[in-house]
């Protein structure tokens, strides 16, 4: 693993700075409108009531009533304290400014689009682009550009980490690809893509909840990163079971399957074929939440090729992501979406099996405005890395624990303590993460 | 030493997190009483009715349905029109009944749901708030397919009214009529 040059701190400030998020966090913790309820006093006037910043307030006298005409607009953003126990590549990131608008364009018909401005070059990218019909709860057909939904965390979190209960995605959908800064990088499983899918209530099995998702996807241009860099693939096809019980509002197990053929690399005749099947288990009650998740991906690979570049090589192209969240890509690419360096690659041929699972737990204190909500998440990985030449798996545990406050509805504070076992490395993560 | 200093981070965080509760307590939520701090209806007197725009083809909802309307999991009536929300803002006794009684969550988790659903796709919009009752009644009657819990005495003759299904085990027995 190559770890990123980062800007250390001064040597004389270098011991205060593990003790900045654990003060900030204290102070936050201490400050008495936490505690407060924010709900106005008693009044006979409803006019007097003020309006808390939730959803937003409405006349029944505005023009803009039907849903034909309404657009939505939404937006998260994050900022990222990172501090390794060694004070080596100390990191103050700002994460992403991501954007969401919907619309309904009437008749069933609605859009969705999300885009995300990513530090430091600010470049706008399209992250889902989505044209929905839903004539029905039992029926939806979606078009466009989307996440993969190969896992239930990166379906329901996406790009928002104010989402997330905690300040980091699980490795296997990590955004950081190849392994940056202390981050293993061991990011499994597509993140999006292309293509259409339909999904809906299965209407015979309504009363159980059962829901269906299935799709076909082609020309994507990320894939699995099973060996460290970006694979595009030519086509997917995917499809989804769970069930939510109605009995049971917080309650979804799930399982899914992914069928995913990559391009070829230049030389090779047959791209690799990938099976990915994945299980998970989610109660999001906040008291509490829970969600256990795992995936296996089997790589088969038909052809060897000899790579011009080594694996640090390739892996050293990909930008840097300050706060280990935030990954998305930012190669050159071809006219086929592959990238440059990913066209070097060596591949030996074999039969390669990855598989990660991730337990998080949680829970909201219900005590005052409810605002704190200590979590813990421990993650076991292991992974066959072709590019290495040895089909000894690398296997990584990670262990973290946590606490997020909601300093209001729509603005988060995450301090959480990491343990990566692999580099024996500790870190403390300090994530702001807002919702507009 | 060294490692146990390095160690000690994890331990850190977990410390905040098993600090975090009592200090900064102030009682737990009181379901017999609205966000306000008004009393809720007398048991024997269920003080709010469920109301829909008129082109809403039912005479009667379960509690099932409710939670499933609050929830963003059903998105349309039989009839195909799409089903709007309609809440009154963070504070008021209906807007408690939706979230706590009905979605059984707290006002924070309710939020976030929401804006997680619109996120995820699963809803195009959400809840549409409204300042008093007054409002939420005037919403609901322009709003084709809009639902919306209001005090009996708010609700307009005009307005349409849903039944709530008798269900003596839920909360909402009591409340709703």
């Amino acid at each position: 693993m190559q770890l990123r040059p980062h800007a250390n701190p001064p040597l004389l400030w270098r011991p205060v700075v593990p003790l900045m998020p654990l003060c900030a966090t204290l102070l936050t913790l201490a400050h008495p409108a936490l505690a407060q309820d924010e709900a106005p006093a008693a009044s006979t006037s409803e006019a007097a009531r003020p309006a808390l910043p939730d959803f937003p307030i409405e006349s029944p006298a505005t023009p803009l009533l039907t849903p034909s005409s309404r657009l939505d607009l939404g937006a998260f953003t994050d900022i990222n304290l990172n501090v390794p126990t060694d004070l080596e590549g100390v990191n103050v990131g700002i994460g992403q400014v991501v954007v969401h608008a919907r619309a309904h364009l009437g008749s069933g018909f609605s859009t969705f689009g999300e885009f995300t401005l990513n530090s430091p070059s600010w470049d706008v990218r399209v992250e889902r682009l989505i044209f929905d019909w839903e004539p029905s709860d039992a029926f939806k057909l979606s078009v466009g550009r989307m996440h993969s939904p190969v896992t239930w965390w990166n379906q329901n979190f996406h790009h928002g980490v104010w989402l997330q209960t905690t300040a980091t995605r699980p490795q296997m959908i990590s955004f950081n690809r190849g392994g940056t800064g202390h981050s293993p990088g061991a990011a499994l499983l597509e993140s999006h893509f292309k293509g259409a899918r339909i999904s809906g209530l299965l209407p015979f099995l309504d009363r159980a909840g059962l829901r269906y998702l299935a799709g076909v996807a082609s020309g994507g241009d990320d894939s699995g990163v099973r060996d460290g860099v970006t694979v595009p693939y030519a086509f997917m096809t995917f499809a989804n079971l769970a069930l939510e019980p109605p009995d049971v509002p917080f309650l979804r197990v799930g399982i899914t399957g992914n069928y995913v053929v990559d391009y070829p690399l230049p030389n090779q005749k047959k791209g690799a074929r990938t099976l990915e099947t994945g299980a998970h288990i989610a109660y999001t009650s906040d008291r509490p939440e829970l969600i256990v998740e795992g995936v296996m991906t089997t790589d088969h690979v038909a052809e060897s090729k000899r790579s011009p570049l080594s694996n640090e090589q390739t892996t050293s192209s990909l930008p840097t992501d300050m706060s280990g969240t935030h990954m998305s890509g930012g190669h050159e690419t071809t006219s086929t979406g592959m990238s440059t360096s990913t066209m070097q690659r060596a591949v030996p041929a074999g039969s390669y099996q990855s598989g990660a699972l991730y337990a998080q737990v949680a829970w909201r204190i219900a005590r005052g405005k409810e605002r704190f909500k200590p979590y813990a998440r421990y993650e076991y990985t292991t992974l066959q890395h072709p590019d290495h030449g040895s089909k000894d798996p690398e296997v990584w545990h990670i262990v973290m624990a946590g606490l997020r406050v909601d300093l209001t509805n729509r603005i988060a504070l995450k301090t959480e303590g990491v343990r990566y076992t692999d580099t024996d490395t500790n870190v403390l993560n300090m994530q702001l993460s807002a919702a507009w | 030493m060294v490692r146990l200093v390095r160690h000690g981070w994890a331990l850190a965080a977990l410390l905040c997190c098993a600090s975090s509760g009592a200090a900064w307590a102030d009682g737990d939520a009181d379901p017999t009483r609205d966000a306000s701090g008004a009393e809720a209806p007398d048991a024997e007197t269920p003080a709010y009715v469920v109301i829909v725009h008129p082109t809403v083809e039912r005479e009667q909802i379960t509690v099932d349905e409710l939670r499933a309307i609050a929830l963003g999991r059903q998105r349309y009536w039989k009839s195909g029109a799409p089903i709007q929300l309609v809440l009154e803002v963070q504070g008021s006794a209906t807007r408690a009944i939706w979230v706590e009684s009905i979605a059984r969550m707290s006002p924070v988790q309710f939020v976030h749901y929401w804006i997680g659903a619109t996120f995820q796709g699963r809803a195009v919009t959400g809840p549409r708030a409204v300042q008093g009752s007054r409002s939420a009644v005037q919403l609901v009657a322009a709003l084709p397919g809009a639902i919306g819990i209001v005090p009996a005495e708010a609700a307009e003759e005009a307005l349409k009214q849903l039944t709530v299904s008798p269900d003596p085990s839920s909360p909402l027995h009591s409340i709703v009529r």
